[in-house]
């Protein structure tokens, strides 16, 4: 087992790279803010843990994906079991949400964020997933390795998440 | 007006949300919370089946010390240690089924995530072998030492169609929950295949 010292230098590595993208994760996971704190301390506990059988099996990168990516699967579970079975919607059946939109809001990028927190929201766990990775800029062999997916499945859904993103935005551009 | 939107990624990668900093001593602490957590959740688990067992051992005894060691007595105050003990082996098997697996990044996000639900549907539906069953035996003694006398066989009929019922409702609502997830993890299986 790595002696203490190596995990905590390697987990303040790790913090130091990949902090924002676990606070933007645990965001999209969950908007409630005391609960997001929570839930991003929560990944930051479980990675330091999982460092102890960390044994460069992958990139330090993919390894805290995966260990991000695991925690809020578990933490959003009870709240996906209630969900209804169409309660998701699938990447090319969808649009951004825009029930909010006026002309006078429709410009404001924190709209446009929280919409794409919205559709996050309403994903599946796999596209959810691509869609994170996709948008913190991994690139398709990476997700493929941190989702397990194959770089078909991969290519296939960042194709249909520039369409919907696009569509999205098109919308925004609008006079 | 026209509005020239953010890159999407751009956007995303540029909100403001500060990122926690936490030091050793915040993990460890928070590690340490949820062992915790864990270790008070068994030791209540532990208190309950404790009391059940008590609780099935005091009827058992009341029920001999009441009456004759006649073969009813000794059926019915039987039938109460087996529900104690059968009430033990659900709990120990409630605990050994649903307790998650410490997470790690060794495996595929998808993978691990699958591992997860098939782990809570095989919970789920063999819920009849590992949560029922132990209880049964105890009904069986309980419910069938009215047989000794058959005045007392309707006065028993309906506690025992409650439980019956009661049973089979628990299996059903989770053979329930498991096609549910069953239907989640097709879905898996199906984008796992995309090409």
């Amino acid at each position: 087992m790595p002696d203490q010292t190596k995990i905590e230098r390697r987990y303040a590595d790790i913090a130091a790279d990949h902090g924002g993208m676990i606070a933007r994760m645990a965001a999209a996971y969950e908007r409630e803010p005391a609960a997001r704190q929570d839930l991003e301390q929560d990944i930051h506990m479980h990675l330091w843990r999982s460092l102890a059988v960390f044994r460069d099996q992958c990139s330090p990168a993919t390894w805290t994906w995966r260990v991000a990516h695991n925690v809020c699967a578990r933490h959003v579970e009870m709240a996906a079991r209630r969900r209804p079975a169409n309660g998701w919607v699938v990447l090319d059946g969808t649009d951004l949400p825009d029930s909010r939109a006026t002309p006078e809001t429709v410009t404001d990028d924190r709209l446009t964020l929280e919409r794409l927190y919205a559709l996050i929201d309403r994903l599946r766990p796999a596209d959810r997933q691509v869609v994170l990775l996709y948008l913190e800029d991994v690139d398709a062999a990476g997700i493929a390795e941190i989702t397990g997916l194959t770089p078909g499945a991969v290519a296939t859904r960042i194709h249909r998440i520039k369409a919907l993103l696009a569509r999205g935005f098109e919308k925004e551009a609008q006079p | 007006m026209t509005h020239t939107p953010t890159d999407p990624k751009t956007l995303w990668k540029e909100q403001a949300l500060p990122a926690q900093t936490l030091t050793p001593a915040m993990l460890e602490t928070r590690a340490r919370r949820l062992d915790d957590r864990i270790r008070t959740r068994n030791l209540w688990e532990f208190v309950a089946g404790g009391l059940v067992v008590a609780a099935s051992i005091a009827i058992a005894a009341l029920t001999l010390l009441s009456s004759p060691w006649n073969a009813p007595a000794l059926t019915i105050a039987g039938g109460f240690i087996l529900l104690g003990l059968g009430a033990l082996v659900a709990m120990w098997q409630l605990r050994r089924r649903t307790s998650p697996p410490r997470i790690d990044g060794a495996a595929p996000t998808l993978g691990h995530y699958r591992a997860e639900l098939v782990r809570q549907r095989d919970a789920l539906r063999s819920v009849f072998r590992w949560y029922i069953a132990p209880f049964l035996p105890g009904f069986i003694l309980i419910y069938g030492a009215t047989l000794f006398d058959a005045g007392a066989l309707w006065s028993v009929l309906l506690p025992a169609l409650a439980t019956l019922i009661f049973l089979s409702w628990v299996v059903y609502a989770n053979h329930r929950a498991a096609a549910c997830i069953d239907t989640e993890i097709a879905d898996l299986d199906r984008t796992a295949q995309e090409t």
